[in-house]
């Protein structure tokens, strides 16, 4: 395989897993706000959480729903709109064509095009919910076409340590942006806006109905910190998220000969599997994910360089 | 069916024959499936194809959209007789142009022979003076080949034009019976139609067969495109994954110890055959566009010095050419001591004082085209062009009279197409892709049928207008 193909199919993952978690992210902030939220505070911490709020900024206007709206589903000089991000997929897509199984680039052509219908014309507050559901399901179908019928070869790999690579970065994310709100201690929730911006951050990596499940009744700072970095259970924590990037890389090590990168991804498996929920807020919340961030990004740099994906 | 065509203009289902029309079985089978049902199928393949992918980039389109090209559901049906007396004519004539190749890059008996006047060799735009004296791997030129045919009655074939730089269309003709056979696969059990889908293999083979000198083992082939953004990297990605080769850009190549490499996963791999999808302009900025980032820096010198093969050869353009074009029925008894199997359609060369001043007085009832255009672009249909289009083309074929030459205008034959109003007659053409090996010579039983979908026009290029079908072969025993 071309290291250039290997790169594509990388950030096709990636931008396909960011647009699921973009959508995940609209929608909570969406629930917030006709819940009762102060709708300013709700779309400023959205923006916040997707890492958008300094180039927002620049366009100088209030971020209210339909700017913000506009500005993550459709703006085309947003680089991360999701409009921006489906013609990044469809480009990868092309590029890494050759690997890619027919029926599962028939599952990305179609979901480029709906998710292009879809954004044709403004999404109103009406429409949102049900924009956010198709956002979800088409994205969810190209992931059970390549569950369901792609090779576990090389392409497999690298598409899989996209999602992931990805998945932990937005994860760790949202996580950095609410340290504080999780800061003052392990108590149960206080004020309303608490209560607020814990479910955004449960809602928006999918897990609130997991999380009273099986973490607690009681939404806790300590038990969503646990839950989020340490479950081995939630597709999205953490720790599952740098286990399958481990192990992708071990797949890869053992079909093409070790590399430094498995090494690495390694070491933070094992310092996650190591880690409490105590030491982690001993250390300090922000402190561990800073790290852990930097981490998941030192690895993608070790898979670049050790899979050749540049010159 | 009822289907009304143009007397007097030959319809390839229902004119009168000698032999039965190769339409029957689809004919039966059609009268009984009924329009309707073809209507509601023909939007099903507008979906199949979108979800594939085979999209047609328009350049300079302001959304950046991709475009169908419109597919019609009603197959073009050749009977094996008159297939193989095609096929006999397209070896023949490659084989031709594959021997006037190597003559143009070593002795030119052509020229001094007084076949074909030297400027249009020596000092053609597409000659590359690179290749003089030199042995290509296997001897081979035009390893693809694509050939329009057009017809004019029952055994009445002419070549319209030969493609030999990097010809496309091949993954329609592949693409569009696979749409068929998920369309109407009953149809098919009915049928016995000779199968399209081992071109990529024949392709392949082909390829391989023309390996380099310093090729140890059995060669690595690779795929190059210009990239995502040209209109043909469907087809290019295509034939990559058909033939399991690495679709590549000039960014994934490089020469190092005088191999071509490409960078895989596991560092820089050998590439023996390169079949490049690009135009000689951009293959190696070190011998042509200085200033190309498609093609990889040093590739000709390999080429030289046998460390790769280049498919087709550099330099093969000049058999594209349409004054090249009317000298092909002498190249082909010149070097094969053959009379040729197709027929050229006639020509005028507007280069000879004679030819031109007949070419004016007549310019009315004539198609004038430039030598080196395509696409139906830079071309006047006399018939159909106004007065002042015809003193405007006037003029510039007084002031460039080696640019054109001048071809009557023919009445190209129909086959039915499905439209609102029931099966109508609409013109076509034919492009078979022909690939020639070392000795064999390949011809998948097919190609791509182009059809001119307005009503009347003779312009089958989808890039004004036309379409495509499926074209079938039938097995021996179908009629």
């Amino acid at each position: 395989m071309l290291g250039r193909t290997a790169d594509s199919l990388l950030w096709m993952a990636r931008y396909l897993e960011r647009i699921d978690h973009t959508a995940s992210l609209l929608d909570a902030g969406f629930r917030l706000e006709i819940t009762g939220a102060d709708e300013s505070n709700v779309w400023h911490s959205v923006l916040v959480t997707a890492g958008l709020d300094e180039v927002f900024d620049e366009l100088g206007v209030e971020p209210l729903r339909g700017a913000v709206l506009e500005f993550m589903l459709r703006d085309p000089e947003n680089p991360s709109s999701i409009v921006s991000m489906i013609a990044n997929v469809r480009a990868n897509a092309n590029t890494a064509r050759t690997t890619v199984p027919r029926s599962l680039m028939e599952a990305l052509n179609e979901c480029c095009q709906e998710i292009v219908v879809l954004l044709a014309s403004p999404v109103s507050e009406r429409e949102l919910p049900q924009v956010v559901r198709r956002l979800h399901r088409t994205t969810a179908q190209v992931q059970g076409v390549l569950q369901r019928t792609m090779l576990r070869g090389d392409a497999f790999r690298f598409y899989r340590l996209g999602t992931f690579i990805e998945r932990a970065d937005n994860t760790a994310r949202i996580l950095d942006v609410k340290y504080y709100v999780l800061l003052p201690a392990a108590e149960a929730v206080g004020s309303l806006v608490d209560r607020m911006q814990w479910e955004l951050i449960l809602r928006s990596v999918s897990a609130l109905k997991s999380y009273t499940h099986e973490q607690s009744k009681d939404i806790t700072a300590s038990g969503i910190v646990e839950f989020i970095v340490l479950s081995r259970d939630l597709p999205r924590s953490l720790r599952y998220c740098a286990r399958e990037i481990s192990e992708h890389l071990h797949v890869l090590g053992q079909r093409r000969g070790p590399r430094p990168s498995q090494e690495v991804a390694r070491a933070l498996v094992a310092e996650l599997d190591e880690a409490t929920v105590e030491s982690i807020i001993s250390q300090g919340l922000h402190d561990f994910l800073e790290q852990f961030v930097d981490s998941v990004h030192g690895i993608g740099q070790q898979i670049e360089a050790d899979y050749r994906f540049s010159e | 069916m009822g289907y009304r065509y143009l007397v007097p203009v030959f319809d390839e289902m229902r004119s009168p024959r000698s032999s039965p029309s190769p339409y029957e079985q689809w004919d039966t089978w059609a009268e009984r499936a009924g329009l309707d049902h073809m209507r509601e199928r023909t939007r099903r393949s507008e979906e199949l194809f979108r979800r594939i992918g085979i999209t047609f980039n328009v350049y300079g389109d302001a959304e950046g959209a991709e475009r169908l090209i419109p597919f019609d559901v009603v197959p073009r049906v050749f009977d094996e007789r008159e297939w193989d007396h095609l096929a006999a004519g397209l070896e023949q004539r490659v084989r031709a142009l594959n021997l006037f190749l190597a003559d143009v890059y070593h002795e030119q008996r052509c020229v001094t022979d007084g076949i074909i006047p030297a400027e249009l060799v020596a000092h053609h735009d597409a000659h590359v003076s690179a290749m003089n004296h030199f042995g290509v791997p296997g001897g081979v030129y035009t390893h693809v080949a694509g050939i329009d045919i057009v017809r004019t009655g029952p055994d009445d074939f002419f070549v319209l034009e030969d493609n030999a730089r990097t010809p496309s269309g091949v993954s329609y003709m592949v693409e569009n019976r696979e749409t068929m056979l998920q369309l109407f696969p009953e149809l098919f059990s009915q049928v016995s139609v000779h199968r399209v889908n081992e071109y990529p293999l024949d392709l392949l083979q082909t390829l391989s067969e023309c390996a380099p000198a310093q090729c140890e083992g059995s060669p690595t082939v690779a795929v190059l495109t210009p990239g995502i953004y040209n209109s043909a990297h469907f087809e290019h990605a295509f034939l990559a994954e058909e033939m399991g080769v690495e679709l590549v850009e000039g960014q994934d190549l490089a020469i190092i110890d005088g191999r071509l490499k490409m960078r895989s996963v596991d560092g820089y791999e050998t590439v023996d055959v390169l079949y490049r999808r690009i135009d000689d302009a951009f293959l190696d900025p070190e011998v042509f566009r200085p200033e190309s980032t498609l093609g990889v820096p040093g590739l000709m010198q390999a080429y030289a010095d046998g460390a790769v093969t280049i498919a087709n050869a550099p330099g093969c353009g000049i058999c594209d050419d349409k004054a090249v074009y009317s000298f092909v029925p002498d190249l082909i008894r010149f070097y094969l001591d053959q009379d040729p199997i197709i027929a050229n359609v006639e020509t005028f060369r507007c280069s000879e004082p004679a030819q031109l001043d007949h070419v004016l007085a007549n310019i009315k009832n004539l198609v004038v085209k430039e030598v080196d255009g395509s696409g139906g672009y830079g071309m006047l249909i006399g018939p159909a062009a106004s007065r002042s289009e015809i003193e405007t083309f006037s003029a510039k074929l007084r002031a460039n009279p080696n640019g054109y030459i001048a071809q009557p205008t023919l009445a190209l034959s129909t086959v039915p197409v499905l439209s609102d109003s029931g099966l109508v007659p609409r013109h076509v053409d034919l492009r078979p892709f022909v690939l020639c090996g070392p000795d064999e010579v390949r011809i998948t039983p097919g190609g791509l049928t182009r059809v001119a979908l307005r009503e009347g026009s003779l312009i089958v290029n989808s890039s004004q207008g036309g379409g495509t079908k499926d074209t079938w072969v039938l097995r021996n025993g179908n009629s």
